[in-house]
């Protein structure tokens, strides 16, 4: 049976806690994620485990290989919860290193035009300038153009200077208020020269500039260096880099409790089979086994709670109470044009996936990557993740169950607890639980009250419980 | 480790219990049955005792095994190393036949745009520069003369600005540009196909050498006993381990044993139907001179016994080879995707990841392609055995003449050298004529913090990535 939904509603239920933060139009959500508002996904660490949230080594100030590792990881959309799998720069290396820069044909023909435009105003120039002064460049080894340029250069400007001064100057009439008197034919004929050869340079620039941008990127995946904004590891390595916009002291403060908690409702109703029906905040619902809701094993290896709530007559209240739900963003590292630097460059992976793309121009795959960009993909990467300590929980259920479980809760350092399959007692998020049942008020339930103690002092292994995460796709 | 299908409904029926103890724990992958090799129990141990920077190698020799093709219960093999390298060496990337067109095509564009540009140059400048090869001694020239810089011509083809690069081009060139452009665009059209080639085929090289010959400068592991290998990593801390294995859940086991035949017990497993199983497939305790004590005088013919087993201390660990990365220098050795393109595209005509030759390897979730990726594990099991008979006093006698105990269950030795007995105790009930005798494990093998230290694996995850 599956409860993958109610661990998404969960995620979302976490998600709105945040919502302001990231949503406010120029915050920090929106500047990253380029105007799309962030949304929380459950994920499947697998492996992983916990985030390691100490992302700045404190003895070395450089950034903590374990938690780089685990940021750079792909995400497959593909499954829910969604699943982190390898590195994500590797894909992104086969992705931008399949991809190639060309002209349209009707872009070579622009470059034709271009080329036929310059000639012919190139021609009438010198046919102007004959009538005006004769042939001056005969005899000369360098060819006519460039002596009739030359001496509009160095004789006609004011001050004298390169034929370069030419076509970049912001006031041609006042540079070259030297003309003499028969030249006033030939300028016209001189300006559609300088504008047939400044219309060309948008075509000209046009595929070194993308080459070169496209080979910028993939080098500073390829081959970070602090030169190409590579980024410095503890472990001594350069990789490349990601950016984590929350700071360590703010990641800290906000597990400590500093932030608001989460509340989450949930009601287990027997559904058959051993199987309960689970209902969030009053709204969603999944059938599935309840162990996987709230599981509770003693020293003794006996399972109470789920137990408890297949074999419950009424239904079953759980409130989890999640404190220090704390936002933790990053992103990989821009590619910078201006600085040549950065690495991530989404828009020609955007173009080159485009149907139609080989024919167009411009952005292409060659040859076709084998994996899917799509959101349902593997080319998924993640910007954000919501963290928090173990949950507190309140289990509405009956007298002599709630008294079972709190006294093995209290009675063995052995007993583990889990929440929606995920669990409570993993590396460094807390040390322990402690129960307290409230009796029932006349004929009503018992409340089940288990709180965590509290979490150890933290440290560069510390880990914490993973209620979500940002996952952008190409285009999303 | 007998492979009789008796031992296996007990090991099945201790892995079932782990899948229930440690559901939560598990995600979606539940636990398989396993059964120990030579290799023995987990060594869980994974960081040296005494130098916790080096990995303990009986650890890694364990979690690196493959598995044994076609084994049920699951079990340990050799070097699953091995097996990657053997794939990925027979792996290469190659374009396909339309790719290879596509590159053809390119040649003969760029030809055509290499004549273009020389016809321009001859307008412009009257005559091609002197030299061998027109074009390049055309591209040389321009990278020289027409940038007050000189540069080269893989600087003007990347060129984010090539205007301000060729600062110095004359107006008699100015013509010449849009076609030296239309020709910078044709030679480097299939550039990413012909990256492809080299830069898949490198990888794939660093990735095969870093499993060939592992190093601390490709991501290698440095072992206790002095060898570098390709790496593996641990989920879980060392002392998480130690941790749960002291205090983690106990999975308990009840069995009741009667003597079938002279060489089988019948055993029904928590009240099931009883099936037959060898006697020292079983259970196996040497006291007294006896090493067969369990079968000759406790579960004999006229008894009746029962078996009830706990293992304390069930928790899960995981782990898994580390990926290959390949940026940078790139680091480690385990890069899965080429083995599965290879295998998706088989001998399609697409470019990407193919064999030649075809391994002889099944990448199936038959095995042998596969590895752990997780072990529930446990101290070693407290054996409390109940025996009505009429005997029993004898029985109670030996026992308390005896300090220790050797014990094996299902052919695993529990317990045998004399630094590691089993110790035991013993209860009447005379009214009842019984006799129980609880047999527990020294503490070495519970939580013990030495580098040979192994725990009872109850079950396991098993990964085979490519099938």
């Amino acid at each position: 049976m599956d409860l993958s939904a109610i661990l998404e509603g969960v995620t979302a239920s976490a998600a709105a806690i945040v919502a302001p933060k990231s949503t406010i139009p120029g915050g920090l959500g929106r500047k990253m994620l380029g105007g799309t508002s962030p949304r929380y996904v459950a994920l499947s660490t697998g492996s992983l485990g916990g985030f390691p949230y100490y992302w700045q080594d404190p003895s070395s100030l450089l950034f903590n290989a374990d938690t780089y590792h685990w940021i750079d990881s792909a995400v497959n959309g593909g499954v829910v919860p969604a699943s982190l799998a390898g590195p994500f720069t590797n894909l992104a290396i086969t992705a931008l290193g399949s991809i190639r820069f060309t002209l349209s044909a009707a872009q070579q023909s622009q470059l034709d035009t271009a080329q036929a435009q310059i000639t012919g105003a190139q021609s009438n120039l010198l046919t102007a300038w004959q009538t005006a002064f004769g042939p001056t460049w005969a005899g000369q080894p360098a060819a006519p153009i460039d002596v009739v340029l030359q001496t509009i250069a160095t004789s006609w400007a004011n001050p004298p200077g390169a034929i370069q001064d030419l076509f970049t100057a912001p006031d041609l009439t006042a540079l070259l208020s030297r003309a003499p008197s028969q030249g006033a034919a030939v300028l016209p004929a001189l300006n559609v020269y300088l504008t047939a050869v400044a219309g060309a340079n948008q075509w000209i620039n046009l595929v070194s500039r993308q080459r070169g941008y496209l080979q910028a990127a993939l080098a500073a995946l390829q081959l970070p260096t602090s030169a190409n904004g590579g980024l410095l590891l503890n472990n001594r390595s350069v990789v490349p880099a990601y950016q984590v916009q929350t700071p360590l002291s703010d990641i800290l403060a906000g597990l400590a409790g500093a932030n608001a908690g989460l509340t989450t409702s949930l009601v287990a109703r027997a559904a058959g089979d051993g199987t309960s029906q689970v209902t969030l905040n009053g709204g969603m619902a999944a059938t599935g086994d309840p162990v996987s809701v709230l599981a509770l094993e003693t020293q003794g290896g006996v399972e109470l709670a789920g137990a408890a709530i297949a074999a419950a007559t009424q239904p079953v209240s759980i409130a989890a109470r999640f404190e220090g739900v704390t936002q933790v963003m990053f992103q990989p590292m821009p590619f910078d044009g201006t600085s040549m630097t950065g690495w991530f460059w989404s828009a020609p992976i955007l173009q080159a996936g485009q149907p139609g793309a080989a024919s167009a121009g411009g952005f292409s795959f060659s040859p076709t990557p084998p994996f899917d960009f799509s959101p349902q993909g593997q080319f998924g990467w993640l910007t954000g993740l919501l963290i928090a300590r173990s949950p507190a929980l309140s289990v509405g259920i009956d007298g002599a169950s709630a008294a079972r479980i709190a006294a093995a809760v209290n009675d063995g350092d052995g007993a583990t607890l889990s929440f929606l399959g995920q669990s409570l007692l993993a590396p460094g998020i807390a040390s322990g639980y402690q129960a307290v049942v409230v009796p029932p008020q006349g004929s009503g339930q018992a409340t089940l009250q288990i709180a965590p103690t509290l979490p150890p002092a933290p440290n560069l292994g510390s880990r914490a419980y993973v209620l979500g995460g940002i996952v952008r796709f190409i285009g999303t | 480790m007998p492979e009789s299908l008796d031992a296996s409904v007990i090991i099945d029926a201790l892995k079932a219990k782990a899948n229930s103890v440690l559901a939560s724990a598990l995600g979606s992958t539940p636990l398989e049955a396993f059964a120990i090799t030579s290799l023995g129990n987990f060594p869980y141990n994974w960081q040296d005792t005494l130098n916790v920077t080096q990995f303990n190698a009986p650890t890694y020799n364990w979690i690196s095994s493959n598995l044994k093709a076609g084994a049920s219960p699951i079990q340990l093999d050799g070097s699953f190393t091995n097996f990657y390298i053997q794939a990925l060496s027979a792996i290469s990337w190659s374009l396909s036949k339309s790719d290879q067109a596509l590159l053809n095509t390119a040649a003969g564009n760029a030809t055509k745009q290499a004549a273009a540009v020389q016809n321009a140059w001859i307008q412009a400048f009257g005559k091609l520069p002197v030299g061998t090869n027109p074009i390049n001694d055309i591209a040389k020239l321009i990278a020289t003369t027409w940038a007050s810089q000189p540069t080269t011509l893989m600087a003007i083809r990347n060129s984010v600005n090539l205007g301000t690069l060729l600062d110095l081009t004359p107006a008699s060139g100015q013509a010449v540009l849009p076609v030296f452009v239309n020709w910078l665009n044709a030679i480097g059209a299939q550039l990413s196909l012909q990256n492809n080639v080299t830069m898949n085929n490198g990888y794939l090289a660093r990735a095969l050498a870093a499993a060939q010959n592992a190093t601390s400068d490709n991501g290698g592991l440095l072992l206790n006993n002095g060898t570098t290998v390709p790496a593996y990593q641990v989920a879980n801390q060392n002392s998480d381990i130690q941790n749960a294995l002291e205090s983690g859940p106990a999975i308990t086991m009840s069995m009741t044993v009667t003597r079938s035949t002279e060489n089988e017990f019948t055993v029904s497993v928590e009240g099931q139907t009883g099936f037959d199983i060898p006697i020292l497939d079983f259970l196996s305790i040497g006291i007294g001179g006896n090493a067969s004590y369990f079968s000759s005088d406790m579960a004999t013919t006229d008894n009746e016994t029962s078996v009830e087993m706990s293992f304390p201390g069930a928790n899960l660990v995981n782990f898994g080879p580390v990926p290959f990365t390949q940026t940078g220098a790139s680091s480690s050795w385990y890069w899965i995707d080429p083995i599965r393109q290879a295998i998706a595209n088989g001998s399609s005509d697409v470019s990407g990841f193919k064999f030649s030759p075809l391994p002889p390897i099944d990448f199936s979730d038959a095995g042998p392609f596969g590895f752990l990726m997780g072990a529930a594990i446990s101290g070693y099991p407290t054996i409390t055995i109940t025996i009505k008979s009429a005997s029993y006093q004898r029985i109670q006698k030996t026992f308390q003449q005896t300090v220790s105990s050797s014990v094996s269950f299902l052919g695993i030795q529990l317990a045998s050298a004399s630094e590691s007995t089993y110790s035991n105790d013993v209860t009447v009930d005379a009214a009842n004529s019984t006799v129980t005798i609880t047999l527990s494990p020294p503490q070495e093998l519970v939580a013990g913090t030495v580098n040979a230290s192994q725990a009872w694996v109850l079950g396991v995850q098993p990964s085979y990535p490519a099938a």
